[in-house]
Protein backbone atom coordinates (compact mmCIF):
# COMPACT_ATOMS: atom_id res chain seq x y z
CA UNK A 1 0.00 0.00 0.00
CA UNK A 2 3.20 2.40 -0.45
CA UNK A 3 1.22 3.87 -3.39
CA UNK A 4 -1.76 4.69 -1.36
CA UNK A 5 0.19 6.34 1.72
CA UNK A 6 2.35 8.59 -1.35
CA UNK A 7 -0.84 9.54 -2.31
CA UNK A 8 -2.30 10.16 1.07
CA UNK A 9 0.26 12.26 2.11
CA UNK A 10 0.61 14.48 -1.54
CA UNK A 11 -3.63 15.36 -0.65
CA UNK A 12 -2.36 15.93 3.23
CA UNK A 13 -0.32 18.88 1.44
CA UNK A 14 -2.59 20.69 -0.23
CA UNK A 15 -5.55 20.48 3.05
CA UNK A 16 -6.41 23.13 4.92
CA UNK A 17 -4.30 22.34 8.86
CA UNK A 18 -7.37 21.90 11.10
CA UNK A 19 -8.71 19.05 8.74
CA UNK A 20 -6.17 17.15 7.46
CA UNK A 21 -5.53 14.11 9.67
CA UNK A 22 -9.62 13.99 9.86
CA UNK A 23 -9.90 14.04 6.22
CA UNK A 24 -7.20 11.75 6.01
CA UNK A 25 -8.31 9.16 7.68
CA UNK A 26 -11.78 9.37 5.85
CA UNK A 27 -10.20 9.59 2.91
CA UNK A 28 -8.25 5.98 3.68
CA UNK A 29 -10.86 4.36 4.98
CA UNK A 30 -12.99 4.78 1.95
CA UNK A 31 -9.77 4.00 -0.78
CA UNK A 32 -9.07 1.19 1.41
CA UNK A 33 -12.42 -0.21 1.06
CA UNK A 34 -12.79 0.46 -2.96
CA UNK A 35 -9.45 -2.00 -2.97
CA UNK A 36 -10.67 -4.26 -1.26
CA UNK A 37 -13.81 -4.49 -2.81
CA UNK A 38 -12.11 -4.87 -5.84
CA UNK A 39 -9.47 -7.65 -4.36
CA UNK A 40 -12.58 -9.73 -3.59
CA UNK A 41 -13.81 -9.25 -6.87
CA UNK A 42 -10.27 -10.50 -8.42
CA UNK A 43 -9.88 -13.04 -5.74
CA UNK A 44 -6.39 -12.01 -5.32
CA UNK A 45 -4.40 -8.58 -4.19
CA UNK A 46 -4.58 -5.82 -6.76
CA UNK A 47 -1.02 -5.19 -8.81
CA UNK A 48 1.13 -1.91 -8.40
CA UNK A 49 -0.65 -0.51 -11.54
CA UNK A 50 -4.59 -1.47 -10.32
CA UNK A 51 -3.49 0.56 -7.59
CA UNK A 52 -2.38 3.04 -9.50
CA UNK A 53 -5.81 2.63 -11.57
CA UNK A 54 -7.76 3.17 -8.54
CA UNK A 55 -6.01 6.41 -7.49
CA UNK A 56 -5.53 8.10 -11.06
CA UNK A 57 -9.62 7.62 -11.18
CA UNK A 58 -9.79 9.56 -7.93
CA UNK A 59 -8.30 12.04 -8.68
CA UNK A 60 -4.99 14.53 -8.62
CA UNK A 61 -3.95 15.02 -4.71
CA UNK A 62 -4.11 19.09 -5.42
CA UNK A 63 -7.32 18.92 -7.04
CA UNK A 64 -9.09 16.40 -4.50
CA UNK A 65 -7.71 18.19 -1.50
CA UNK A 66 -8.68 21.81 -3.09
CA UNK A 67 -12.68 20.34 -2.95
CA UNK A 68 -12.36 19.88 0.86
CA UNK A 69 -10.65 23.42 1.05
CA UNK A 70 -13.44 25.31 -0.90
CA UNK A 71 -15.60 24.59 2.17
CA UNK A 72 -17.96 26.54 3.08
CA UNK A 73 -16.93 28.79 0.12
CA UNK A 74 -17.90 27.57 -3.08
CA UNK A 75 -17.08 30.82 -5.08
CA UNK A 76 -14.81 33.81 -5.00
CA UNK A 77 -17.62 35.86 -6.11
CA UNK A 78 -21.05 33.70 -7.08
CA UNK A 79 -23.62 34.62 -9.35
CA UNK A 80 -25.71 36.71 -7.07
CA UNK A 81 -23.35 38.74 -6.13
CA UNK A 82 -21.68 38.89 -9.88
CA UNK A 83 -23.95 41.80 -11.44
CA UNK A 84 -23.09 44.08 -8.25
CA UNK A 85 -19.91 43.11 -8.61
CA UNK A 86 -19.22 43.82 -12.34
CA UNK A 87 -20.87 47.78 -12.54
CA UNK A 88 -19.61 48.53 -9.62
CA UNK A 89 -16.54 47.54 -11.21
CA UNK A 90 -17.33 49.39 -14.40
CA UNK A 91 -18.20 52.23 -12.33
CA UNK A 92 -15.06 52.74 -10.62
CA UNK A 93 -12.58 52.13 -13.99
CA UNK A 94 -14.87 55.55 -15.14
CA UNK A 95 -13.91 57.11 -11.90
CA UNK A 96 -10.35 56.29 -11.89
CA UNK A 97 -9.90 57.63 -15.89
CA UNK A 98 -12.15 60.21 -15.50
CA UNK A 99 -9.66 61.10 -12.72
CA UNK A 100 -6.52 60.87 -14.40
CA UNK A 101 -8.19 62.81 -17.47
CA UNK A 102 -8.79 65.54 -15.32
CA UNK A 103 -5.43 65.61 -13.72
CA UNK A 104 -3.41 65.22 -16.74
CA UNK A 105 -5.64 68.38 -18.85
CA UNK A 106 -4.54 70.17 -15.12
CA UNK A 107 -1.05 69.15 -16.22
CA UNK A 108 -0.82 70.50 -19.29
CA UNK A 109 -2.81 73.80 -18.29
CA UNK A 110 0.02 74.28 -15.47
CA UNK A 111 2.44 74.33 -18.40
CA UNK A 112 3.93 70.10 -18.36
CA UNK A 113 4.48 68.61 -21.74
CA UNK A 114 1.25 66.99 -23.74
CA UNK A 115 3.64 63.77 -24.19
CA UNK A 116 4.45 63.99 -20.45
CA UNK A 117 0.94 64.75 -19.23
CA UNK A 118 -0.13 61.77 -21.56
CA UNK A 119 2.21 59.22 -20.04
CA UNK A 120 1.27 60.28 -16.79
CA UNK A 121 -2.60 60.10 -17.26
CA UNK A 122 -1.53 56.51 -18.19
CA UNK A 123 0.46 55.61 -15.56
CA UNK A 124 -2.21 56.75 -13.35
CA UNK A 125 -4.89 55.01 -14.73
CA UNK A 126 -2.86 51.64 -14.96
CA UNK A 127 -1.83 51.42 -11.21
CA UNK A 128 -5.57 52.89 -10.57
CA UNK A 129 -7.42 50.45 -12.32
CA UNK A 130 -5.20 47.74 -11.24
CA UNK A 131 -5.76 48.78 -7.18
CA UNK A 132 -9.10 49.49 -7.88
CA UNK A 133 -9.87 46.23 -9.79
CA UNK A 134 -8.01 44.65 -6.46
CA UNK A 135 -9.98 46.42 -3.73
CA UNK A 136 -13.35 45.63 -5.34
CA UNK A 137 -12.83 42.15 -5.95
CA UNK A 138 -11.48 42.09 -1.84
CA UNK A 139 -14.79 43.62 -1.13
CA UNK A 140 -17.02 41.76 -3.15
CA UNK A 141 -15.29 38.30 -1.63
CA UNK A 142 -16.18 39.60 1.62
CA UNK A 143 -19.90 39.91 1.21
CA UNK A 144 -19.80 36.50 -0.91
CA UNK A 145 -17.53 34.91 2.32
CA UNK A 146 -20.16 36.29 4.91
CA UNK A 147 -22.94 35.84 2.42
CA UNK A 148 -23.98 39.92 3.03
CA UNK A 149 -27.23 40.58 1.59
CA UNK A 150 -27.12 43.51 -0.52
CA UNK A 151 -30.90 45.07 -0.75
CA UNK A 152 -30.40 48.00 -2.79
CA UNK A 153 -32.77 46.46 -5.55
CA UNK A 154 -35.19 44.92 -3.27
CA UNK A 155 -37.11 48.09 -2.62
CA UNK A 156 -38.53 49.27 -5.81
CA UNK A 157 -41.59 50.55 -7.95
CA UNK A 158 -42.12 49.92 -11.21
CA UNK A 159 -43.49 53.71 -10.89
CA UNK A 160 -40.09 54.89 -10.37
CA UNK A 161 -39.47 53.66 -13.67
CA UNK A 162 -38.51 55.49 -16.69
CA UNK A 163 -41.76 56.33 -19.53
CA UNK A 164 -41.81 54.11 -22.06
CA UNK A 165 -39.65 56.00 -25.29
CA UNK A 166 -39.23 54.96 -28.97
CA UNK A 167 -35.81 54.96 -30.36
CA UNK A 168 -36.67 58.49 -32.10
CA UNK A 169 -37.32 59.99 -28.52
CA UNK A 170 -33.98 59.19 -27.49
CA UNK A 171 -30.14 60.21 -28.41
CA UNK A 172 -28.54 56.71 -29.02
CA UNK A 173 -25.35 55.36 -27.12
CA UNK A 174 -24.08 54.83 -30.49
CA UNK A 175 -23.87 58.47 -31.13
CA UNK A 176 -23.35 59.73 -27.62
CA UNK A 177 -20.49 57.55 -26.90
CA UNK A 178 -18.04 58.08 -29.76
CA UNK A 179 -19.14 61.94 -29.36
CA UNK A 180 -18.26 61.90 -25.90
CA UNK A 181 -14.62 60.06 -26.67
CA UNK A 182 -14.26 62.99 -29.38
CA UNK A 183 -14.68 65.57 -27.60
CA UNK A 184 -12.04 65.15 -24.77
CA UNK A 185 -9.92 64.08 -27.86
CA UNK A 186 -11.09 67.83 -28.90
CA UNK A 187 -10.51 68.83 -25.16
CA UNK A 188 -6.40 67.75 -25.25
CA UNK A 189 -5.91 68.65 -28.59
CA UNK A 190 -6.90 72.30 -27.28
CA UNK A 191 -5.12 71.71 -24.13
CA UNK A 192 -2.12 71.26 -26.99
CA UNK A 193 -2.33 74.02 -29.36
CA UNK A 194 -0.08 76.54 -26.70
CA UNK A 195 2.78 74.25 -26.84
CA UNK A 196 2.67 73.86 -30.38
CA UNK A 197 1.88 76.93 -31.59
CA UNK A 198 5.06 76.83 -34.20
CA UNK A 199 4.27 73.86 -35.24
CA UNK A 200 0.32 75.15 -36.03
CA UNK A 201 1.55 77.98 -37.38
CA UNK A 202 4.45 76.77 -39.78
CA UNK A 203 2.41 77.57 -42.70
CA UNK A 204 1.93 81.09 -41.63
CA UNK A 205 6.24 81.82 -40.49
CA UNK A 206 6.47 84.80 -38.68
CA UNK A 207 3.44 85.24 -36.93
CA UNK A 208 2.36 83.91 -33.92
CA UNK A 209 -1.20 84.00 -31.75
CA UNK A 210 -2.72 87.32 -30.67
CA UNK A 211 -4.71 88.94 -28.14
CA UNK A 212 -8.26 87.64 -29.82
CA UNK A 213 -7.01 83.93 -29.18
CA UNK A 214 -5.55 84.38 -25.72
CA UNK A 215 -9.31 85.77 -24.58
CA UNK A 216 -11.31 82.60 -26.89
CA UNK A 217 -8.55 80.13 -25.31
CA UNK A 218 -9.61 79.88 -21.95
CA UNK A 219 -13.76 80.18 -22.47
CA UNK A 220 -13.60 77.82 -25.01
CA UNK A 221 -11.81 75.45 -22.71
CA UNK A 222 -14.34 75.68 -20.32
CA UNK A 223 -17.41 75.35 -22.22
CA UNK A 224 -16.25 71.72 -23.61
CA UNK A 225 -15.54 70.42 -20.46
CA UNK A 226 -18.93 71.55 -19.32
CA UNK A 227 -20.07 70.13 -22.84
CA UNK A 228 -19.12 66.73 -21.20
CA UNK A 229 -21.45 66.98 -18.71
CA UNK A 230 -24.68 66.34 -20.89
CA UNK A 231 -23.08 64.30 -23.47
CA UNK A 232 -21.99 61.91 -20.34
CA UNK A 233 -25.70 61.97 -18.54
CA UNK A 234 -26.79 61.00 -21.87
CA UNK A 235 -25.17 57.77 -22.23
CA UNK A 236 -26.65 57.27 -18.72
CA UNK A 237 -30.00 58.21 -19.49
CA UNK A 238 -30.40 58.33 -23.22
CA UNK A 239 -33.90 59.45 -22.99
CA UNK A 240 -33.44 62.82 -21.61
CA UNK A 241 -33.36 64.50 -24.97
CA UNK A 242 -34.35 67.61 -23.86
CA UNK A 243 -31.50 68.06 -21.76
CA UNK A 244 -29.13 67.37 -24.41
CA UNK A 245 -31.41 70.17 -27.09
CA UNK A 246 -30.94 72.94 -24.29
CA UNK A 247 -27.22 72.34 -23.53
CA UNK A 248 -26.45 72.05 -27.24
CA UNK A 249 -28.47 75.28 -27.85
CA UNK A 250 -26.91 77.26 -24.72
CA UNK A 251 -23.45 75.76 -25.93
CA UNK A 252 -23.89 76.73 -29.29
CA UNK A 253 -24.54 80.34 -28.24
CA UNK A 254 -22.15 81.01 -25.88
CA UNK A 255 -19.64 79.81 -28.19
CA UNK A 256 -21.08 82.83 -30.70
CA UNK A 257 -20.62 84.99 -27.20
CA UNK A 258 -17.30 83.67 -26.92
CA UNK A 259 -16.43 84.51 -30.49
CA UNK A 260 -17.32 88.11 -30.10
CA UNK A 261 -16.17 88.83 -27.37
CA UNK A 262 -12.56 88.03 -29.02
CA UNK A 263 -13.22 89.86 -31.74
CA UNK A 264 -13.06 92.61 -29.34
CA UNK A 265 -9.77 91.93 -28.13
CA UNK A 266 -7.58 92.31 -31.49
CA UNK A 267 -6.36 90.05 -33.70
CA UNK A 268 -5.79 86.13 -34.08
CA UNK A 269 -2.61 86.19 -35.11
CA UNK A 270 0.44 88.49 -34.87
CA UNK A 271 3.69 89.43 -36.07
CA UNK A 272 6.60 87.73 -34.66
CA UNK A 273 8.84 90.26 -34.25
CA UNK A 274 10.11 91.96 -36.93
CA UNK A 275 11.03 88.85 -39.41
CA UNK A 276 11.98 89.18 -42.88
CA UNK A 277 8.35 87.74 -43.78
CA UNK A 278 6.74 90.98 -41.90
CA UNK A 279 7.29 92.45 -45.78
CA UNK A 280 5.15 90.04 -47.11
CA UNK A 281 2.63 90.27 -43.89
CA UNK A 282 1.92 94.11 -44.09
CA UNK A 283 1.53 94.47 -48.46
CA UNK A 284 -1.21 95.90 -49.01
CA UNK A 285 -3.57 94.40 -51.35
CA UNK A 286 -7.12 95.98 -52.56
CA UNK A 287 -10.48 94.11 -52.56
CA UNK A 288 -13.03 96.21 -54.58
CA UNK A 289 -12.75 99.46 -53.06
CA UNK A 290 -10.88 98.62 -49.70
CA UNK A 291 -7.61 98.34 -49.03
CA UNK A 292 -6.29 95.85 -46.25
CA UNK A 293 -2.45 93.89 -45.57
CA UNK A 294 -2.36 90.19 -45.99
CA UNK A 295 -1.86 90.01 -42.48
CA UNK A 296 -5.38 91.87 -41.75
CA UNK A 297 -6.67 89.41 -44.79
CA UNK A 298 -5.46 86.53 -42.45
CA UNK A 299 -7.35 87.70 -38.98
CA UNK A 300 -10.53 88.44 -41.18
CA UNK A 301 -10.58 85.23 -42.42
CA UNK A 302 -10.04 83.05 -39.04
CA UNK A 303 -12.95 85.25 -37.66
CA UNK A 304 -15.11 84.79 -40.43
CA UNK A 305 -14.12 80.84 -39.81
CA UNK A 306 -15.27 81.01 -36.32
CA UNK A 307 -18.18 83.26 -36.91
CA UNK A 308 -19.69 80.77 -39.22
CA UNK A 309 -18.50 77.64 -37.20
CA UNK A 310 -20.77 79.37 -34.29
CA UNK A 311 -23.72 80.45 -36.72
CA UNK A 312 -23.90 76.58 -38.27
CA UNK A 313 -23.64 75.28 -34.79
CA UNK A 314 -26.62 77.14 -33.09
CA UNK A 315 -28.69 76.38 -36.41
CA UNK A 316 -28.34 73.02 -36.05
CA UNK A 317 -28.97 73.10 -32.58
CA UNK A 318 -32.13 74.88 -32.94
CA UNK A 319 -33.38 72.84 -35.98
CA UNK A 320 -32.91 69.49 -33.99
CA UNK A 321 -34.74 71.10 -30.86
CA UNK A 322 -37.68 72.54 -33.03
CA UNK A 323 -37.78 68.71 -34.36
CA UNK A 324 -38.41 67.11 -31.18
CA UNK A 325 -40.45 70.18 -30.03
CA UNK A 326 -42.99 69.14 -33.54
CA UNK A 327 -42.40 65.41 -32.33
CA UNK A 328 -43.52 65.88 -29.14
CA UNK A 329 -46.53 68.44 -30.18
CA UNK A 330 -47.52 65.87 -32.52
CA UNK A 331 -48.21 63.04 -29.77
CA UNK A 332 -49.49 65.43 -27.92
CA UNK A 333 -52.45 66.55 -30.67
CA UNK A 334 -52.94 62.23 -31.13
CA UNK A 335 -53.36 61.17 -28.11
CA UNK A 336 -55.66 64.22 -27.77
CA UNK A 337 -57.46 63.10 -30.27
CA UNK A 338 -57.35 59.53 -29.29
CA UNK B 1 -20.45 22.02 -38.37
CA UNK B 2 -18.10 20.28 -36.72
CA UNK B 3 -17.49 23.47 -34.20
CA UNK B 4 -21.11 23.57 -33.81
CA UNK B 5 -21.36 19.94 -32.64
CA UNK B 6 -18.93 19.96 -30.43
CA UNK B 7 -20.62 23.14 -28.95
CA UNK B 8 -23.59 21.47 -28.28
CA UNK B 9 -21.69 18.73 -26.87
CA UNK B 10 -20.19 20.92 -24.17
CA UNK B 11 -23.28 22.96 -23.74
CA UNK B 12 -25.34 19.97 -23.08
CA UNK B 13 -22.54 18.37 -20.30
CA UNK B 14 -22.89 21.98 -18.78
CA UNK B 15 -26.75 21.76 -19.24
CA UNK B 16 -26.90 17.74 -17.72
CA UNK B 17 -24.60 19.10 -14.77
CA UNK B 18 -26.47 22.05 -13.55
CA UNK B 19 -29.75 19.18 -13.82
CA UNK B 20 -27.67 16.64 -11.69
CA UNK B 21 -26.29 18.84 -9.18
CA UNK B 22 -29.37 19.99 -7.00
CA UNK B 23 -30.35 16.08 -7.94
CA UNK B 24 -27.06 14.76 -6.54
CA UNK B 25 -27.62 15.99 -2.76
CA UNK B 26 -31.77 15.10 -2.59
CA UNK B 27 -30.31 11.45 -3.47
CA UNK B 28 -27.70 11.79 -0.98
CA UNK B 29 -29.57 12.91 1.64
CA UNK B 30 -32.27 10.58 0.67
CA UNK B 31 -30.11 7.20 0.22
CA UNK B 32 -28.71 8.70 4.06
CA UNK B 33 -32.28 7.76 5.78
CA UNK B 34 -30.06 4.46 6.39
CA UNK B 35 -26.45 5.16 7.70
CA UNK B 36 -23.53 4.78 5.27
CA UNK B 37 -20.01 5.26 5.39
CA UNK B 38 -18.60 7.16 2.46
CA UNK B 39 -17.01 4.20 0.21
CA UNK B 40 -20.48 2.39 0.62
CA UNK B 41 -22.69 5.21 0.32
CA UNK B 42 -21.00 5.56 -3.24
CA UNK B 43 -22.04 2.19 -3.97
CA UNK B 44 -25.50 2.02 -3.05
CA UNK B 45 -25.95 4.93 -5.22
CA UNK B 46 -24.51 3.32 -7.95
CA UNK B 47 -26.17 0.40 -7.81
CA UNK B 48 -29.54 2.26 -7.43
CA UNK B 49 -28.37 4.28 -11.08
CA UNK B 50 -26.41 7.23 -9.90
CA UNK B 51 -23.03 7.27 -10.58
CA UNK B 52 -21.09 9.92 -8.72
CA UNK B 53 -17.24 10.88 -8.35
CA UNK B 54 -15.72 10.26 -5.13
CA UNK B 55 -13.98 13.54 -5.84
CA UNK B 56 -17.26 15.37 -5.42
CA UNK B 57 -19.42 13.13 -3.07
CA UNK B 58 -16.76 12.64 -0.24
CA UNK B 59 -16.71 17.31 0.35
CA UNK B 60 -20.10 16.96 -0.16
CA UNK B 61 -20.93 14.82 2.77
CA UNK B 62 -18.77 16.99 4.61
CA UNK B 63 -20.62 20.23 3.47
CA UNK B 64 -23.77 18.62 4.23
CA UNK B 65 -22.81 17.98 7.87
CA UNK B 66 -21.58 21.35 8.11
CA UNK B 67 -25.06 22.96 7.17
CA UNK B 68 -26.64 20.97 9.78
CA UNK B 69 -28.12 17.99 7.39
CA UNK B 70 -25.89 15.25 8.39
CA UNK B 71 -24.56 13.71 11.63
CA UNK B 72 -21.36 11.81 11.57
CA UNK B 73 -19.78 9.29 13.91
CA UNK B 74 -16.31 7.32 13.62
CA UNK B 75 -17.01 3.77 14.48
CA UNK B 76 -14.78 0.54 13.84
CA UNK B 77 -16.14 -1.90 11.29
CA UNK B 78 -14.41 -4.64 9.84
CA UNK B 79 -11.26 -4.11 11.92
CA UNK B 80 -11.40 -0.48 10.73
CA UNK B 81 -12.02 2.85 11.97
CA UNK B 82 -14.59 4.62 8.98
CA UNK B 83 -16.76 7.60 9.26
CA UNK B 84 -20.65 6.94 8.96
CA UNK B 85 -23.10 9.56 8.00
CA UNK B 86 -26.72 9.28 8.54
CA UNK B 87 -29.69 12.22 8.40
CA UNK B 88 -29.90 14.67 10.88
CA UNK B 89 -33.79 15.77 12.31
CA UNK B 90 -33.08 19.26 10.19
CA UNK B 91 -32.23 17.02 7.42
CA UNK B 92 -34.80 15.14 7.52
CA UNK B 93 -36.85 17.82 7.36
CA UNK B 94 -34.95 19.70 4.39
CA UNK B 95 -35.00 16.67 2.76
CA UNK B 96 -39.36 16.44 2.96
CA UNK B 97 -39.81 20.11 1.74
CA UNK B 98 -37.45 19.22 -1.00
CA UNK B 99 -38.84 15.86 -1.99
CA UNK B 100 -42.22 18.08 -2.29
CA UNK B 101 -40.59 20.24 -4.28
CA UNK B 102 -38.87 18.15 -6.69
CA UNK B 103 -42.64 16.07 -6.88
CA UNK B 104 -43.81 19.57 -7.80
CA UNK B 105 -41.27 20.28 -10.70
CA UNK B 106 -41.69 16.12 -11.97
CA UNK B 107 -45.91 16.95 -11.68
CA UNK B 108 -45.63 20.36 -13.78
CA UNK B 109 -42.45 18.92 -16.59
CA UNK B 110 -44.64 15.93 -16.94
CA UNK B 111 -48.01 18.18 -17.64
CA UNK B 112 -45.76 20.28 -19.94
CA UNK B 113 -44.62 17.34 -21.88
CA UNK B 114 -47.83 15.89 -22.57
CA UNK B 115 -49.43 18.92 -23.92
CA UNK B 116 -46.53 19.19 -26.27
Amino acid sequence: MELLNRYLQAVKRYLPGAQQDDIIKELSANLLSQMEDKEAELGRPLTESEQEAVLKQHGHPFLVASRYRRLPLQYLIGPAMFPFYWYTLLAVLAIVATINLVSSAAMVLTGKGMVVAMSDAWAGFSLGAACSIGMVTVVFALFEYFQVKLRFFEHWNPRSLPKVVSDTQQVPRSRSIPEFIFSVIGIFVWLAIPHYERTLLVPLAGLKLGPAWHALYLPVLVLSVAKLVPLAINIVRPDWTRLRSVAHIAGAAALLGVVGYSLTAGSWVILAGSTGNAAIYNRIVTVGSHSYTVLEIINKSVAFTFILAGIITLVDSLWQASRLFLRRRKRTVAAMLA
Amino acid sequence: MVNSRSANVDLFETLRLELRRGCLIVAVLAQLRVEHYGYTLRKSLADDGLEIDEGTLYPLLRRLETQGLLVSEWREENKRNKRFYRLSPDGELILKQLLDEWQRINTSLNRILQEA
